[in-house]
């Protein structure tokens, strides 16, 4: 390991004291958006329920994790239903506050949430003033919500895959740089916003978007107080090394989340309406952490040559299995600190 | 033929993928069950092989199934290739009572049958209202306007060749205190009624003597069972109340709860119903399970009865 750290130093990161611990150089989150409640498994009533999630949140320190990062999903706004503690409104029903949520889950052993992330493809195939409106509705709250909950960073998705968009809007070089500019307005406020709030604001590229790769870095320069997300399988698809993408940034990183794929999008698949399911050739696009093939070792020691002092946040987003994909990371980020 | 068509409510939630044309090396990528349950193709080849007919779709499915059909015409005939046709999609008509939503709940609901005919469905299986928390209790002016507004849904849907079914769920503002009212307000020439055997007896109704006294009215079924008939005030009007904190389950496969099926069928058989029933499991951990549990019932322990 380039910052010299001893094993034993890197085992005691992700025990108890990890979450708060700032000297230690790397810190480790489990994003919750391995509970894909939509596509996981047929039906989801029962994960809808508040003991899915209180047991969850007691099995996460059981795999090593003491900071998660929670994906806003104003999904869970609408239909009565509030068992999925993915919105302020579904928490503050649930557990009585935002803080109420935030001790639940420190009795459970989860210290931190490290960081929220916010996507606005619920609104992607919607009227362009409805969803930019929502857009914006909705990252604002999820904002408060991460300051509320002393999350570092709010990371947020830009737009919404390609294929959606000219699903609605036709063809993307007609409305792109119109949608952009309002895209970038709407970012500039939230990250006006983040700053009274002091939770930073991170901007992810995946490798369905508009802004896929470095696509990125010029719509970033553009905003005041926006950093970017390195998230290591959707730089991979799209082309770039996830190492030489984070030397290439100098530090202007806001966020990491490390993601595993052995797919190579060998057409347009990124195009497509659904890209995390390729129609052609059914594949899971996004492997738990350790059974891809993308350079994880090689990033986090970039990361670590760049100083990088955030969270590393593992996001096994398409996993077939909840618990052994917290597992496969804590066994994976293991085998790291052995090798260190 | 057979007086009875069974049809199964679509609770997969998303389903990615149209077809898995590498069906093998899909389940070899993680060995785990995935690929069962990740394309229309097999979700539907299901559906034929425990003998159902049919499958009621609903409209939040619907975003995700376009992108893969292109329209929901392509959908019903790939459905009808496997054996099965579309009985009829769900519907919810929130905020019926309030005048200043009609023009939309009229549109949306205008939407939705065009969807079903479309599909070739015959069903609009319709929640009347709002959720019972933050509107309920009704005035009657207000049950008596959601009437108004359902039976205007009811005569455009009508005029389609499609049947608005009320659907009542037990936290809906429409709910114990003026369930028959609403319905006796409705005009019975354009709005029927699809009797959801668990979400009937919950509110408190006895199932076999609300199909009895409604039989004329009666298009269509929601088939499922409960073990908490019955439920007191205090929750089916509470906040959220549909899934519960602590995992329980309102509803269970047919034989599985505690409701008389036998002496529903036996009324089923005196009033000489015909259609479609559409079993629902909303609720198991296991769609594909319960949807057999449930045929095994209905063959062995009711198809005697009638079928």
């Amino acid at each position: 390991m380039s910052m010299g750290r001893s094993n034993d130093e890197v085992r005691y990161a992700r025990t108890a004291k990890e979450a708060t611990n700032m000297d230690s150089n790397r810190k480790f989150a489990l994003a919750l958006d391995l509970v894909d409640l939509d596509r996981q498994e047929p039906n989801r009533n029962r994960r809808e329920s508040r003991y899915f999630w209180d047991e969850l949140f007691t099995l996460v320190p059981a795999a090593g994790f003491r900071a998660i990062e929670l994906p806003y999903q104003p999904k869970w706004d609408f239909g009565g239903r509030s068992g999925v503690p993915m919105t302020n409104y579904a928490v503050t029903t649930k557990y009585g506050s935002v803080a109420g949520f935030r001790d639940a889950m420190k009795a459970k052993g989860i210290e931190r949430i490290a960081t929220v992330a916010f996507s606005p493809l619920l609104f992607a195939s919607a009227p362009t003033e409805v969803y930019f409106g929502a857009f914006a509705h909705f990252a604002s709250e999820a904002l408060r919500f991460a300051a509320e909950t002393g999350a570092e960073s709010l990371v947020v998705t830009p737009t919404p895959p390609v294929g959606i968009l000219e699903s609605t809007h036709g063809e993307a070089s007609v409305w792109s740089r119109e949608f952009l500019k309002r895209t970038s307005d709407l970012l500039d406020r939230l990250a006006l916003e983040a700053r009274t709030t002091g939770v930073l604001l991170s901007l992810k590229s995946e490798f369905w978007s508009l802004l896929r790769g470095d696509r990125i870095d010029t719509f970033l320069s553009g905003l005041d107080g926006a950093l970017a997300d390195i998230d290591t399988a959707h730089l991979r698809i799209g082309g770039l090394e996830p190492a030489a993408r984070i030397r290439s940034l100098s530090g202007r990183i806001g966020s990491v989340h490390l993601t595993d794929t052995a797919f190579v999008d060998s057409g347009s698949a990124w195009r497509a309406v659904n890209p995390e399911f390729p129609a052609d050739r059914p594949t899971q696009v996004f492997r738990d952490i350790g059974l891809g093939d993308v350079d994880l070792a090689g990033a986090i020691s970039a990361l670590d040559d760049a100083s990088y002092r955030g969270w590393l946040v593992c996001s096994c987003r398409q996993t077939r299995d909840i618990y052994r994909a917290m597992l496969r990371a804590r066994a994976f980020l293991d085998g790291i600190a052995a090798k260190d | 033929m057979a007086n009875l068509r069974f049809s199964h409510m679509s609770h997969w939630k998303t389903i990615p993928y149209k077809t898995i044309p590498n069906f093998r090396d899909f389940y070899y990528e993680d060995k785990s069950n995935a690929a069962y349950y990740s394309d229309w193709d097999r979700i539907l080849r299901y559906h034929a092989a425990t003998g159902y007919e049919g499958i009621e779709v609903a409209p939040w499915d619907l975003a995700d199934m376009l992108p893969l059909f292109g329209t929901l015409k392509e959908f019903a005939e790939f459905a009808k290739e496997r054996g099965v046709a579309v009985s009829g999609m769900f519907h919810g008509a929130e905020g019926s009572h309030d005048p200043a939503k009609r023009e939309e709940v009229l549109a949306s609901s205008r939407l939705d049958v065009d969807r079903i005919v479309e599909m070739g469905g015959q069903h609009m299986n319709t929640c009347p209202d709002s959720n019972y928390f933050g509107v309920g209790p009704l005035s009657r002016e207000q049950v008596r306007y959601a009437a108004a507004t359902l039976t205007e849904m009811g005569r455009y849907a009508e005029s389609k060749g499609v049947r608005i079914g009320l659907h009542n769920e037990f936290f809906c503002a429409i709910n114990k205190e003026n369930h028959r009212e609403f319905i006796e307000s409705t005009d019975p020439r354009y709005v029927h009624y699809c009797l959801d055997t668990a979400q009937i007896a919950i509110i408190g109704e006895d199932m076999v003597k609300f199909y009895d006294d409604y039989h004329d009215r009666i298009c269509t079924f929601h088939l499922k069972d409960t073990a908490s008939p019955k439920l007191p005030d205090s929750v089916r009007y509470a906040k959220d109340v549909e899934i519960q904190d602590d995992g329980t389950r309102w509803f269970w496969e047919p034989g599985e709860g505690v409701l008389d099926f036998k002496s529903l069928w036996r009324s089923m058989k005196k009033h000489g119903f015909q259609g479609w029933v559409t079993v629902e499991t909303d609720g198991t951990p296991d769609l594909l399970a319960s949807m057999a549990l449930t045929t095994y019932y209905l063959e062995r322990e009711l198809g005697p009865i009638y079928r």
